[in-house]
């Protein structure tokens, strides 16, 4: 058993390197109207192993490649005005949050907002704000949906198809067969419903079993087939736009 | 004026006639003597004098002098009476002409403020078939007396005024007589009235008319023309119909006399059911104080609305203390045109600020890339299927259309065209919206959607990738009191909530304001109070309709920012009250109304329908007919002709009978098209607008009476007119030649001088 560790270690060491984060964050760039890529900070779990050298602090993953990719995607096919060379990083109790009303959240497996954090997400989506879930699977399900219930506790995900309009924002998405990147799974999209009414707002898309940024990220190196890659950015380009005109 | 009249007594006495004689005649001189002959002995009698005075010795040169002149002017006087100077006067000849006299019905004769007896009585003691007055004008005249209200009608003898109608129309009263009395020979109109002339009609071509003729109108001026303590509501300005939904503001200015320093309550009714209520401290200085009342939303419907004062302690009239008209509170939706170039949050959030909103609809069209759009809000799957309209038809059936971050290449010519008439002959309201491609910087500076806008646009930002500016944002003193812009009922709460509102950003430069244009929320960059303030929301009427800039790119941060609480409302009060204050005096293609609106029972109205077809150009060869619903519920259809004055529009005349509210409805039909109107409203009742200005008037009668060469009297001096309506130029009329040599001025004349001369000669001791 230890044997394998040791073995792993530099494998893992290795992965990590290859999908590593960064060492530094750059500083947020103010608000100016266009539309500007928001990830969502939260405190980094007591135990989450390690990114390369250092903790991983789960609420990073894929920054900053998808953070600059997707914004160009989105500048390339919509008529969106986007903020290409920037992006930002928030806790969800930071005031400056609120002028960028879409934001993007990973690893909701390892998040444990602060009592202000859940207060600062409730007020951001009660008021219009849009959050996009993102690289999660297996058992984050429970922490995901227990956090959840502290932020709006009456409201509950419902499983979406593509019926539901956000499928068709921009481009028609038919079907939502979609496998997560390495796990292999399938992936299942859920929504938070304002009034769990579905002909209401979508508050909120949980990409569960899936890691839709991680296409972004390698979408320049075709780390992954263009394919999935092409269908992991149209529901990114769906999500935003109807965030921007629901 | 006790002193007019006794001046005027003094000159009567002294010149024998009154003043105005001498201004209706000719002054002419029958010299009873050839003028040569009287010149002769002028010169003669000068000559005796000169020889007889400078034979006088032991007295000085002056005294010579003052004694010679003071006799030369008495003989000079008395040989100037040989001119005999006389004043040639038409006047009628009697039984020959007809005299009409006009007593006022209206409900403000009922106004009991001649020596403690109502206007009427008053005037009825003065003009009734047996008093002296009349009896006088009958010897000489064929008198014939009307009463009127809306109308004139002819008064039979011994009839009694009930003081009933609900409006006084002057203008009307005087041309129905002229026309009544059109072949006959009319010496005189003697119009006895309050003044009250409240139906607006065209005075000045009335007088017009009868100056034409030549007939004086004679005004007698019934009652006080200052109450010593009287409320009276002067103007009460109401919306005729609003939206479903929508707060009804009314304004309404409250003559105040001799109550200065005391209260009232002033009170909004719907259908006699109290909506808004505000008590009000009387200004002790200013006769007017104005006031607003906010009437919260009402489900849709018609209804009377009356605007009361509570009577203050000892008030003459307190009939004049309500108003009522008619509110059409229309259930919508009134449908809104939002074209936006870019997916933005502004989008977003304003659609789902009125989404709950029933009676306005925001139907969205986003291009969310090249050649593609969302369509939101559509009727059905084709309204909009290929972007913006290219037909004004498609265009012009929204009432409003809010321009956001698209640029003006966007639009073809023929387009931005379109947009302009959209607002000059649609009546609708453009909206542009601040955005990196709007305004300025999306290339709209001389196209012709510009020409709409309250703002100038000039040359853009030179770096569009610039920081946006801040901008603290506070309504101007028009803002304030705006519908729109109303976030708290008070005044003082209503500034301090908008001074704590989070500052927003604009990437446009927002030109200066064109003349006529109303600035209602003004920016500040930093705090410096003395530095200029940038217009962010303004507006100007263009054409039927309105153009108006908000140019900010970003009013959703009044929702979303951290300040902002969950459950404020304030987004969304503002983008509802800004789209009802954009759609709601915006015209259907059929518009119907009945003038005026407010009437007694059995008065007539007009009712006057506009027909325009989908383009909104004038329709002329419509059949257009008008439906009244009376209040019991009774239906009156009125065909409606042609007017030959004004294209595409229709009138016809209906005559209210029972008592409450009517809803008026037109329908036309032209070619293949037949359209409804929305509802107009009458209301009938006793209740006239008569009263409000319940004073005498005595400023709009004097106008009458002197330019069609008349004269005013007060009630109580009215006995003169026996006299004064002799002279005329109207009618049948012989002239008469009146001497003037022995007008006691003379003789008074001539008494002062030789007496003076006396008087000298015994100061100086020469007597």
């Amino acid at each position: 058993m230890l044997g394998l560790a040791s073995l792993g270690a530099p494998l893992l060491a290795w992965a990590q390197g290859r999908f590593g984060g960064p060492v530094s964050y750059e500083a947020n760039v103010p608000y100016d109207g266009r539309y500007t890529y928001a990830r969502i900070r939260y405190a980094p779990p007591e135990f989450g192993g390690f990114r390369g050298f250092r903790q991983d602090v789960k609420w990073d993953h894929d920054y900053p490649r998808s953070d600059r990719h997707f914004p160009k995607i989105i500048q390339e096919i919509t008529s969106i005005t986007t903020r290409t060379e920037a992006s930002n990083i928030f806790t969800l109790d930071d005031p400056e949050l609120m002028k960028f009303p879409v934001a993007y959240l990973c690893e909701a497996g390892y998040w444990r907002p602060s009592d202000a954090e859940v207060a600062g997400m409730r007020n951001y989506l009660l008021k219009g704000g849009f959050i996009i879930f993102d690289d999660f699977a297996r058992s984050d399900w429970e922490n995901f949906v227990q956090q959840m219930h502290r932020v709006l506790p009456d409201l509950h995900p419902m499983r979406l198809t593509p019926d539901d309009r956000v499928f068709d924002a921009f481009y028609h998405i038919t079907s939502l067969e979609y496998t997560h990147p390495y796990y292999g799974l399938p992936s299942e999209f859920w929504g938070l419903y304002e009034n769990n009414d579905r002909n209401g707002r979508l508050l909120a898309v949980i990409n569960y079993n899936n890691d839709i940024s991680e296409y972004w990220e390698f979408s320049d190196e075709g780390f992954y087939p263009i394919k999935e890659t092409n269908e992991a950015y149209k529901l990114g380009v769906n999500y935003l736009v109807y965030a921007l005109t629901r | 004026m006790r002193l007019e009249a006794a001046l005027e007594s003094v000159f009567t006495f002294l010149f024998k006639y009154p003043p105005r004689f001498f201004g209706r005649g000719e002054l002419v001189l029958a010299p009873v003597v050839p003028v040569w002959l009287l010149g002769l002995a002028v010169l003669a009698a000068l000559a005796l004098i000169v020889l007889a005075y400078r034979q006088l010795r032991g007295i000085s040169r002056i005294d010579r002098v003052v004694l010679g002149m003071a006799r030369a002017l008495a003989i000079v006087t008395v040989l100037a009476c040989l001119l005999r100077p006389t004043e040639v006067l038409s006047s009628a000849v009697p039984q020959r002409n007809v005299l009409a006299i006009l007593l006022d019905d209206s409900r403000s004769m009922r106004v009991a403020d001649v020596a403690g007896t109502s206007r009427t009585s008053a005037m009825q003691r003065e003009f009734s078939d047996s008093s002296a007055l009349v009896r006088r004008l009958a010897a000489r005249y064929a008198v014939r007396t009307f009463r009127f209200a809306a109308e004139p009608s002819v008064a039979p003898p011994r009839t009694r005024l009930e003081a009933s109608g609900g409006r006084t129309d002057l203008a009307a009263a005087l041309n129905g007589v002229r026309s009544d009395l059109g072949g006959l020979p009319v010496a005189g109109v003697i119009v006895v009235t309050d003044g009250a002339d409240n139906a607006g009609g065209d005075l000045g071509a009335s007088i017009l008319g009868l100056k034409a003729r030549r007939i004086p109108v004679y005004t007698v001026g019934v009652g006080q023309e200052r109450f010593s303590r009287d409320l009276s509501i002067i103007s009460v300005s109401a919306p005729p119909s609003v939206l479903a939904g929508s707060t009804v503001l009314i304004d309404a200015a409250i003559g105040v006399r001799g109550a200065g320093g005391e209260k009232t309550t002033l009170t909004a009714e719907a259908d006699g059911k109290i909506v808004a209520s505000e008590e009000i401290s009387l200004p002790r200085r200013g006769d007017v104080v104005r006031t607003r009342l906010r009437v919260p939303p009402m489900p849709a419907g018609s209804y009377r609305l009356t605007v009361r004062a509570r009577p203050i302690k000892g008030e003459l009239v307190a009939e004049n203390n309500e108003y009522s008209s008619v509110l059409d509170v229309r259930p919508g939706p009134a449908r809104v045109l939002y074209v936006e170039g870019e997916p933005r949050p502004e989008f977003a959030f304003l659609r789902r600020a009125v989404a709950g909103d029933s009676a306005v609809q925001v139907v969205g069209l986003m291009r969310s890339a090249e050649h593609k759009f969302l369509r939101l809000g559509v009727r059905d799957s084709m309204e909009l299927i290929n972007g913006f309209p290219t037909r004004r038809e498609e265009l012009f059936q929204f009432r409003g259309i809010i321009l956001g971050s698209v640029e003006s290449s966007f639009f073809t010519g023929d387009q931005l065209r379109m947009l302009q008439e959209f607002v000059s002959q649609r009546g609708g309201t453009l909206l542009a919206l601040g955005g990196r491609a709007a305004l300025a910087e999306g290339g709209y500076a001389g196209t012709p959607a510009a020409q709409v806008l309250p703002v100038t646009l000039n040359a853009p930002r030179a770096d569009t990738g610039a920081a946006p500016v801040e901008l603290s944002i506070r309504p101007t003193s028009a803002g304030r009191t705006h519908a729109a812009l109303r976030l708290r009922d008070e005044d003082e709460a209503n500034l301090a909530r908008w001074d704590s509102l989070p500052k927003l950003t604009s990437v446009n430069r927002l030109g200066t304001l064109r003349p006529g244009a109303t600035t209602l929320l003004a920016g500040r960059t930093g705090t410096d109070r003395d530095e200029a303030e940038i217009p962010v929301l303004a507006f100007q009427r263009y054409g039927r309709g309105m153009g108006v800039v908000l140019g900010v790119q970003d009013t959703w941060l009044w929702r979303m920012h951290a300040s902002i609480p969950i459950e404020d409302a304030t987004h969304a009060t503002l983008w509802r009250q800004t789209l009802r204050w954009m759609v709601e005096g915006v015209p259907d293609q059929v518009e119907i109304a009945a003038v005026p609106a407010r009437v007694a029972p059995g008065e007539p109205v007009e009712l006057r329908a506009r027909v325009v077809d989908s383009t909104f150009a004038p329709v002329s060869q419509a059949s257009v007919v008008a439906r009244v619903t009376t209040p019991t519920g009774g239906i009156v259809d009125v065909p409606l002709e042609r007017s030959p004055t004004a294209d595409g529009t229709y009138t016809g005349r209906y005559v209210p009978t029972d008592r409450g509210a009517f809803a008026v409805n037109a329908s036309a039909r032209f070619g293949r098209d037949s359209l409804h109107s929305s509802t107009g409203a009458l209301l009938a009742d006793d209740q006239g607008a008569d009263v409000e200005q319940a004073e005498l008037r005595t400023g709009l009668l004097r106008q009458v009476a002197n330019e069609t060469g008349g004269h005013y009297y007060p009630l109580s001096q009215a006995a003169r007119l026996a006299e004064d309506v002799n002279y005329t130029e109207s009618g049948v009329t012989q002239r008469d030649a009146h001497d003037l040599w022995d007008m006691p001025i003379v003789f008074l004349l001539l008494v002062t001088l030789l007496g003076a001369e006396w008087f000298y000669r015994r100061r100086r001791g020469l007597a």
